[in-house]
């Protein structure tokens, strides 16, 4: 485990406590690290086409337009 | 439920669901609680909170309904834009919360500077729902034929602290009550408000209403109430991460970020506006019963006081788990972190009328903050980085991390992150309401993002090469391996 669990100064409980934790948190690194991004879903060039006009240009347009 | 439990999902000893669904474990794509409808009712449920009225009020002190309405659906939509997409993106790929998000580009230590300007917005937000808060008490009062004394305000203030820090210091699961109650509550009082507008006084009535209090050139309050739309979205910047890294697609961390708070909240100050405009007064518990008669309209005020202790308990609670980032705060207990958000809060209750009067400069002083570091974000994560991160150096402390930098800041981040607040500064001075001539062709907002966003993609690039061959990486192959000094 790591370096720094023995200048801990906590209890012994809360050691482990802290150590499960590390633990569990290097365990979802390694999995998060490894997904395949089609896993979480894509977002494509459309996508972004589809945002950036919706919510840029287009209130953009509408400000300019509405600036009198 | 008593301290224990509900400081647990806050930090290290509770449950693995929860330490990773509230505090800071990343969340795993099995965890993930929100599809598409689970994702546009949480981000309504954001969306439509008091403060809309607020930022509705603002607006209308400068321009009429028409283009009150572009500045504020535009504006908010633009703001969301530019804040959302590399938080949410990565948030959700990663399943990590946003202060994390900043450290690839600003340093472990530096991401806490961020932290800073995160715990000021949500303490002015607070105070200026808590004086909306106080004036609701007031003006139930006066709607019985009482005439009370202006320090009911600042009591009320007082009172809406205390029971805000009561809610938020009994966790989770009374939050998630309240909010249920009154999301959809403040949706029907909205669209009761607007029916009311249309039928007792007509469009005509509502786009001929002028504005509360204009400055003389026209065009510069146009301006400003594009920055104050601009800002509002913006200013959504804290609530993002959160919400994105709980949902299972990237279409769904992206589109109800968008429609909701963008599009729904610019509807909501609407129609916020469209009150003040007809009402001519700012002050959103002053339009309830010229609206919607004493009865309506003292329910109405009672409806908006909850709501507004519901808000300022989500925005402690929120504050209070980015307060776990502080090593020294990380094993507090959460009553005593409450208690620390809730003492910045005090002013409110001594100087409410003149703290409130200053929300429009506050709206706008959001963008000063959030602009340059949505600017930041979105070269470092798209531009910088091609959206692939070192998941084991954001949480490492120890220097050999790729996000150590020069002991623990990225000063090129930050010297960028200070050089688009000068920029914000230098077009539009929010405190003082001073212009420069430019602001005419940019928005204080927009350059306050290009500028510093620009500055840190070039200077990157050419002062630290390890970010340029880290894009191009292949996700970490470590089977087995260990953090040397875990974060967390």
């Amino acid at each position: 485990m790591s370096s720094n669990f023995s200048k801990d100064p906590d209890t012994g409980d809360e050691s482990e406590a802290r150590g499960a934790l590390v633990e569990e948190l290097e365990r979802r690194i390694e999995e998060l690290e490894g997904l395949d991004d089609a896993a979480i879903g894509s977002f494509t060039g459309w996508d972004w086409l589809v945002c950036v006009i919706g919510s840029l240009v287009l209130p953009a347009i509408a400000m300019w337009w509405f600036a009198g | 439920m008593n301290e224990a439990e509900s400081a647990r999902g806050v930090g290290p000893g509770g449950p693995e669901h929860e330490d990773s669904a509230f505090g800071r474990l990343p969340l795993l794509a099995t965890e993930r609680e929100y599809g598409t409808l689970g994702a546009h009712t949480t981000c309504f449920a954001y969306a439509i909170a008091t403060w809309c009225f607020l930022t509705g009020g603002y607006a209308a002190q400068l321009v009429g309904a028409v283009q009150g309405v572009v500045c504020l659906v535009a504006g908010n939509l633009i703001g969301v834009f530019l804040t959302t997409m590399p938080l949410a993106l990565g948030c959700q790929r990663y399943g990590i919360e946003q202060m994390d998000f900043c450290k690839p580009a600003f340093g472990q230590r530096g991401s806490k500077i961020l932290l800073v300007f995160y715990l000021i917005n949500m303490i002015g937000w607070s105070g200026l729902i808590l004086v909306m808060f106080g004036n609701g008490i007031r003006n139930i009062i006066l709607a019985f034929g009482y005439e009370p004394g202006t320090w009911v305000v600042g009591a009320g203030v007082a009172l809406g602290l205390w029971l805000s820090y009561l809610v938020a210091t009994r966790g989770v699961h009374l939050l998630n009550i309240s909010n249920s109650i009154v999301t959809p509550g403040l949706g029907l009082l909205i669209a009761f408000m607007f029916y009311m507008l249309i039928r007792d006084y007509g469009w005509e009535t509502i786009a001929a209403a002028p504005p509360l209090d204009p400055s003389p050139t026209p065009y510069l309050n146009y301006l400003m109430a594009v920055e104050l739309g601009i800002a509002s979205g913006i200013s959504w910047w804290g609530g993002v991460g959160f919400l994105a890294r709980n949902t299972r697609t990237r279409r769904n961390s992206i589109y109800p970020e968008i429609l909701q708070l963008g599009l729904a909240t610019g509807i909501a100050c609407s129609v916020g506006l469209f009150s003040a405009l007809v009402v001519q007064s700012d002050d959103p518990t002053e339009w309830m019963v010229p609206l919607g008669g004493v009865f309506m309209g003292v329910l109405a005020l009672v409806f908006v006081a909850l709501a507004n202790v519901t808000s300022t308990a989500v925005s402690l609670f929120a504050s209070g788990l980015a307060l776990r980032h502080v090593p020294a705060l990380r094993s507090r207990p959460w009553w005593q972190l409450m208690v620390l958000l809730v003492i910045p809060c005090t002013p409110f209750i001594f100087w409410p009328g003149e703290l409130y009067d200053m929300g429009d400069a506050f709206l706008a002083y959001n963008g000063t903050m959030y602009a340059p570091i949505s600017g930041i974000l979105f070269t470092d994560y798209f531009l910088l980085r091609g959206q692939r991160l070192n998941l084991w150096s954001i949480f490492e402390d120890a220097p050999g991390g790729d996000y150590f930098y020069s002991r623990g800041f990225n000063w090129i981040a930050l010297g960028s992150l200070l050089l688009g607040q000068a920029t914000y500064v230098f077009l539009y001075n929010p405190i003082t309401g001073a212009t420069h001539e430019l602001f005419r062709w940019a928005p204080a907002s927009i350059a306050a993002f290009v500028v510093p966003a620009l500055v840190y993609g070039v200077a990157m690039r050419l002062l630290n090469g390890r970010v340029a061959s880290e894009a191009s990486r292949a996700p970490t192959a470590a089977r087995g391996r260990r953090l040397i000094s875990p974060n967390i």
